[in-house]
């Protein structure tokens, strides 16, 4: 009579026989005691293996594979060679071993359970504040920094409002963020004649605005020092050759949008220049700036550092090149704040409403 | 939604939209691994632990070429849970004790389990996913990216050695 071999009785056991061959196995069975013997033996053999999935709790080892490594081995990016170091560890390690089959198993399963949306939410703002609590604790830490590393007078005078420049960072980088009682309601950004200069200045002194409708020159005037400019852009730098203002007092500038002789618009505004010994303190931390990385932190950090000092529209200018890396309500609350100190409520408004957007938008 | 690579990208430079949208497309997914271990009480906390550990660096770790952010999320959730059973003392994936008990039982049990461990990494693993897993050979080629025959062949070699072992030690 002819026998089953060894592996086709494992084959039986294992379910791996087909319909026809099981079939056929079964009713040998019945009629072979050599073969009923032996499947026996090898199920016996079976129970011993089994029960040693009780013999030993999963421990964590010290050297357990990271979650990349299992990733990874799960989706079969691997070399041989490191496929090889995993299975050595996984065939050792009960803990990364079962989570390699819990993964396997839940891909397999596919069964998804719908989560409730004020658990997603709660989840959301969780993280909201995590990255802004570890953002602020990074620029504390580099403003830290940077008082350190600046000489001996200087530190002195930084000490002075370091602690004003900690709390801005503090009350920016938090969930939720405070916000400004709008003045002027929803505001689209094309619709403000942006200018600038306002407040405290140094040179070059920028004049910049928004191109008006219909206008095909601008003029610039300064009536203290009888400068005027006349251009077709709109956009005026002015450095100390241009203009020698003296420093502290407010000076008047007024720009006209024309079309041929008609003045279409108009408007005026102030700014003072910062004195000589501010200038040497602003440049001195530049310096000491220049190795704060990545470029995101040094311009918030510098804007929050001109903004101390009142110099409100080139602390704008930093915080929009941070924005601009990486648009974040925080940063637009900074900009908002430094509208509303130089009382530009249209401008406060827009980017107060930036606070409230996707930081993505 | 962003693609994945972009909103990966995103992420790691810690964009909050990117994240709060990683945080809408992949809770529901932590969620049902944690029902998978019947982990019913600890459901938020472990969606909670699972997004502060992608926070505290595992973003950083992960790298896109290797494998899909969802299987990434997966592990990590089965990692806690598993972690969550080990730490209350649950066994996991229980067997029945044999109701035999006399030492000739227990010595073959012992010797198996030497002779388990001194096989190869690949039979060793095949044998548990078997024996401890009930997988198919299917499924155990696909876990371990193997064909078909290969889980056969090493399967069938490693029991036909643990045979011999167990029979020599006896008759020895």
């Amino acid at each position: 009579m002819m026998h089953f071999s060894e592996e086709d009785i494992f084959l039986y056991c294992d379910n791996e026989l087909s319909s026809e061959q099981m079939k056929t196995f079964k009713t040998h069975l019945k009629n072979c005691k050599f073969c009923a013997k032996h499947l026996e033996n090898i199920k016996k053999h079976n129970k011993f293996i089994m029960v040693l999935n009780n013999s030993h709790m999963f421990n964590k080892q010290a050297d357990c594979l990271t979650e990349m490594q299992i990733s990874s081995y799960i989706e079969g990016n691997l070399s041989i060679n490191t496929r090889k170091i995993i299975e050595e560890h996984l065939s050792n390690c009960k803990f990364c071993f079962n989570t390699v089959v819990g993964v396997m198993d839940f891909i397999k399963e596919g069964i998804i359970e719908e989560i409730p949306s004020n658990i997603v939410e709660n989840l959301s703002k969780k993280i909201i504040k995590k990255l802004r609590s570890d953002k602020k604790n990074v620029l504390l830490k580099k403003l830290a920094f940077l008082r350190k590393s600046l000489p001996g007078y200087m530190k002195n005078i930084f000490e002075g409002f370091s602690s004003s420049i900690e709390n801005k960072i503090n009350n920016s980088f938090i969930y939720p963020l405070q916000s400004f009682s709008p003045v002027f309601g929803e505001h689209d950004i094309e619709n403000i004649i942006t200018i600038s200069p306002f407040g405290k200045v140094r040179y070059p002194v920028i004049f910049e605005w928004l191109p008006y409708e219909e206008a095909d020159k601008y003029i610039l005037f300064l009536e203290e020092i009888s400068f005027s400019r006349i251009t077709n852009r709109t956009r005026i730098e002015l450095s100390q050759e241009d203009i020698n203002i003296d420093c502290g007092g407010d000076i008047m500038w007024n720009l006209k949008a024309q079309r041929e002789e008609e003045v279409i618009y108009e408007v005026s505004g102030f700014f003072s220049l910062i004195s000589d010994e501010s200038l040497k303190e602003i440049s001195l931390i530049e310096e000491h700036l220049v190795s704060v990385k990545p470029e995101e932190d040094r311009l918030i950090l510098f804007g929050a550092i001109l903004e101390e000092m009142e110099l409100f529209i080139e602390a704008i200018h930093k915080y929009k090149g941070a924005y601009t890396v990486s648009p974040n309500q925080c940063i637009a609350y900074r900009i908002a704040c430094c509208y509303d100190r130089l009382e530009l409520e249209d401008l406060r408004d827009y980017w107060n409403q930036q606070t409230f957007s996707n930081a993505d938008d | 939604m962003k693609d994945n690579l972009t909103l990966i990208k995103l992420v790691k430079e810690g964009n909050e939209g990117a994240w709060c949208d990683l945080v809408k497309k992949y809770s529901q997914l932590i969620w049902s691994v944690t029902s998978k271990y019947s982990l019913f009480n600890n459901k938020e906390d472990i969606c909670q632990d699972v997004f502060k550990r992608l926070l505290d660096g595992g973003i950083d770790k992960y790298d896109p070429q290797k494998a899909s952010i969802s299987t990434y999320i997966i592990t990590l959730t089965t990692w806690i849970c598993i972690d969550i059973l080990r730490k209350n003392k649950t066994t996991f994936a229980p067997v029945p004790l044999t109701q035999e008990t006399n030492i000739e039982n227990h010595q073959k049990i012992d010797i198996m389990e030497t002779e388990i461990e001194k096989l190869s990494s690949e039979q060793k693993l095949i044998i548990k996913l078997k024996y401890f897993h009930k997988k198919s050979y299917s499924e155990i080629a696909k876990i371990m990216d193997r064909d078909y025959h290969f889980v056969k062949n090493t399967l069938f070699n490693a029991r036909k050695h643990l045979k011999k072992k167990l029979i020599k030690k006896f008759e020895d």
